[in-house]
Order: C-alpha cells, then structure tokens, then sequence
C-alpha cells in the first residue's frame, strides 16, 4: 500500500533533496537574461536561457544591492547560486547570490552602462565646459593629502608660479566611502567659494582602485561645479567617467599642475613685449608726426607768410578803384536827370505864364482865385499878381 | 584703476597695443594711450606679484565646520 502524499509533503520532501545536494547548493551558472523585472521591493526575478532551454532565477535585494552594473534583457552573464523549491508553487529555481557580466567584467559593464547614460543626458557635452581662469588666485586640490600626487602638484605648481596660493581638499581616493568624499569636497568647495578653479587628482590603479571615479555621485559633482574642475586620475591611458565630465582632463595630476598654474617668467615675457610695442609704436608715431610738421613748415607758405597779404592788398586796391568809379558813373547819371526835371518844372511854372503877360487875380478877404466872375461882387477887395508885384484893387 | 582681474587688464593691454600700433591716432590719443597701457602694464605685474606663496589644508571639524591649517609637503 502507498502512502498517500500532500502536495506540500511532496514539495517539501523534494525541496529537502534538492537542498541536501551538493552541486546544486552552490553553482556557477552561464546564461542570458530575459524577462527581466526588477519588482518594487528590490527583489530581480528573471529568466535564464540558453539555446534550448531556461531556468527561473530570483535575486534578492540584499545581493543585488551590491551591483555595480543593472543588469539587462539579452546581457550574457554568469552568476552564482544555489537551486531550490519554491514549495508554494511546486516550482524549482535558481537563487542567484552573484552576478557578473560573461566575457567582460563587471566594473567594465557598468562603467559602460554609466557613461553612456550620462552621455545620453548631455553630461558631457562640449557646451557646458568652462575654460580655465588665465591667473587663479587660489587653486584648490581634491586629492589624498598623503603620497606623491599632491607632493608633484604642488612642486609642478610652485615651479611655475612661485607665490601661487593653494588649498587642499583632502580625500580618501578608494574604498568605501571615497565616492562620497570626493563629490562632498567638490560641493563643499563650490559652497566656500574660496578657489578659482579645482585639480581632481589621483595617482595611477587598477580599475577597482580608480572606481570611485567612476561612480555616478562624483560626476554629478563635477558637472553641478560652478569653478571649473580639471581631472587628472592614473595614468595617460587611464579614462574615467570624471574626465569625460571634467571641464578638462590633464593626463597625469603633474600635468593638470601645469595647466592649471601658469608660467610666471612667460606672462611676465608677454607683459614686457607689450611693452615694448607699446614704446615703439607711441616713438613711431611721434616720428611720423614731426616728419608732418617739418613738411609743413618747410613749404612756400611757410616761409613767405606774408605773401598772401600782399595778394590780398592789391585784391583790395582793385576793388577800391572800381568802387569809386562807380560812383563818379552814378553821380554824373543823377545829374542830368535833374537838369531834365528841372526843365519840365520850369515850363509847367506860373511864374513863366505870367511873364507872358497873365496874371492871377485872388480875393484878398479869403486868398481864393478868383475863376468866375460869380466870385466876384461889388466893393469886392481883390489882389492882382502880376509878373513883376501885385496890384490892389476894389471892384464897382 | 577699478579692479579687474589680470585676464581683463591683459585683454584691454593688448587692445591699446594694437590700437596704437594702427597708427590711426593723433598726438594726444597716442600719448593717452601709451599711458593707458603702462598703467595696465604696472598694474598686470602688481596682479603677478601680489600673491604670497600660501599652501593651505582644508580640514572639518566635529561640528562639519571647515578649518584651515598650513600644509607642508616634507
């Protein structure tokens, strides 16, 4: 006689013997992912599948939290785990614990996954750089204040401009936590105000000791700085997320030395070829400008000044001449326009008729001519001109 | 001279250098000009020269305060 099983014994009796084997309960699995969901509560549940078939995979939170990269739909991957029973639905699956991309690393994927993002986002564009202040009053140094990369910059920078003023961020530059440090230093310093342009600095690694500045909290930093931020992290062939982001990336932290600080023997060369064309250029033209005046003062004009006058003189005399004959010419003209009108007043004159023998005869009580003889009355007292006097005399 | 920093005073420098060198100005402009230029020029070596060499850390303190120390590079 059988026994007679529950689906939850027969669940549990197989969950039981898949987690007693060995092999199973601790394996490294290759695979594709598909139907990938990353649930609310942080679990990833998905499928992994290769040519012919597929297994279900869960990735709690408390593993997958430690992730660099986010994983995709189609990425080939490797993971670790173990299988067992999910006994509520009499199904089995992989517990995955570890995940890494297959072929390429992990910190390689996600430093790909994090730059394009960011390049997506404009992170990176050319428009948002800022150029470099030609003479910072202060430079301030994110980097460890122990080891040879702040000693080199500070030497570099001291070179080239010996009174240059610095201040020193100090950082850890790996491990946990450096990620934080670093964007909290380029906050802090954007906050403070206190320098003109910032060195992001760190000496040569290996992809893991770089990380942190591959991580997105610094490049976020970088790009939210108002001063501008020069990188210079491990070595020439190095290239992290804050160079892309970076204002401008120096190959090495001694170069980023020499970019940022300039040189003062040349700025002081420039200043003092400047003042020297300044010089020649002011002696040129003062000789330009008494060339100018020894042309004019060596000419005719100069040198008769008063020929001019003498012209002017005779241009006076000339009109003066004219002037009077004009007049003399008026003169005569009037003349004998007035003899004319003196003829014709003549000939119209009383005087002239009555030397032909007329006279005028007017009523000496009112003075009026006498025209009519209706002007005249008896004992009428009337005077008579004459040529030569006046006659008195009464009519009757 | 009002403060400006020594990329402007540089940049107006070079400025009153070419417009002197045109030679398109009269007597009194280009003596204008050339002691514009010495002013800027003196004032560009003060700016160089101003500075005192200064190498500062910058610490926090328990409070989150920052401080600043000198730092000497042994």
């Amino acid at each position: 006689m059988r026994k007679v099983l529950t689906v939850s014994e027969i669940n549990r009796y197989l969950k039981n013997i898949i987690s007693s084997d060995i092999l199973l309960s601790g394996l490294m699995v290759r695979g594709e992912i598909s139907n990938y969901k990353n649930h609310y509560s942080g679990h990833m549940y998905f499928t992994l599948k290769d040519e012919s078939s597929l297994i279900k995979c869960v990735m709690f939170r408390t593993n997958n939290c430690q992730l660099k990269f986010v994983p995709e739909n189609g990425m080939r991957v490797i993971v670790g785990g173990y299988i067992s029973v999910f006994e509520r639905d009499g199904q089995y699956q992989l517990y995955v614990e570890s995940m890494q991309p297959d072929g390429i690393g992990a910190l390689h994927m996600a430093f790909e996954q994090l730059k394009q993002k960011l390049e997506k986002e404009g992170l990176f564009d050319l428009i948002y750089k800022k150029s470099l202040p030609l003479l910072p009053r202060v430079v301030g140094v994110v980097t460890s204040s122990t080891g040879s990369v702040i000693r080199d910059i500070i030497n570099v920078m001291g070179r080239r401009y010996p009174n240059i003023n610095i201040k020193i961020y100090p950082v850890a530059v790996q491990g946990e936590g450096a990620a934080k440090q670093i964007s909290k230093a380029i906050d802090r310093l954007n906050k403070l105000q206190c320098v003109d342009v910032i060195i992001l600095a760190r000496g040569g690694g290996s992809l893991e000791e770089l990380w942190a500045f591959n991580e997105e909290v610094v490049a976020r930093s970088i790009f939210r700085s108002d001063i501008p931020v020069v990188s210079a992290i491990g070595h020439e062939t190095d290239y992290t997320i804050a160079d892309f982001v970076a204002d401008k990336r120096a190959p090495t932290p001694s170069a980023a030395a020499e970019i940022v600080a300039p040189d003062k023997v040349s700025l002081k060369n420039d200043l003092n070829s400047l003042v020297y064309r300044l010089a020649r250029s002011l002696n040129q033209n003062l000789l330009f400008q008494r060339n100018r005046l020894s042309r004019i003062t060596e000419s005719t004009t100069f040198k008769q000044p008063f020929d001019r006058v003498y012209q002017e003189r005779m241009r006076i005399d000339i009109f003066q001449k004219s002037l009077i004959r004009a007049l003399q010419m008026n003169f005569t003209s009037y003349k004998s326009r007035f003899a004319v009108l003196a003829g014709k007043l003549d000939a119209l004159s009383p005087l002239t008729i009555m030397a032909r023998g007329y006279s005028v005869v007017k009523n000496k009580e009112n003075g009026k001519v006498i025209q009519s003889i209706n002007d005249v009355y008896k004992g009428a007292d009337l005077e008579i001109k004459l040529k030569d006097g006046t006659v008195d005399c009464i009519v009757n | 001279m009002e403060r400006k920093s020594y990329e402007e005073a540089i940049i107006e420098l070079e400025g009153v250098v070419k417009k002197l060198e045109r030679g398109e100005l009269s007597l009194e402009e280009s003596l204008e000009a050339f002691q514009k230029g010495i002013e800027l020029t003196k004032y560009c070596n003060t700016k160089l020269d101003e500075m005192e060499k200064k190498i500062t850390i910058l610490l926090e303190n328990e409070k989150g305060e920052i401080t600043e120390e000198d730092f000497s590079v042994e």
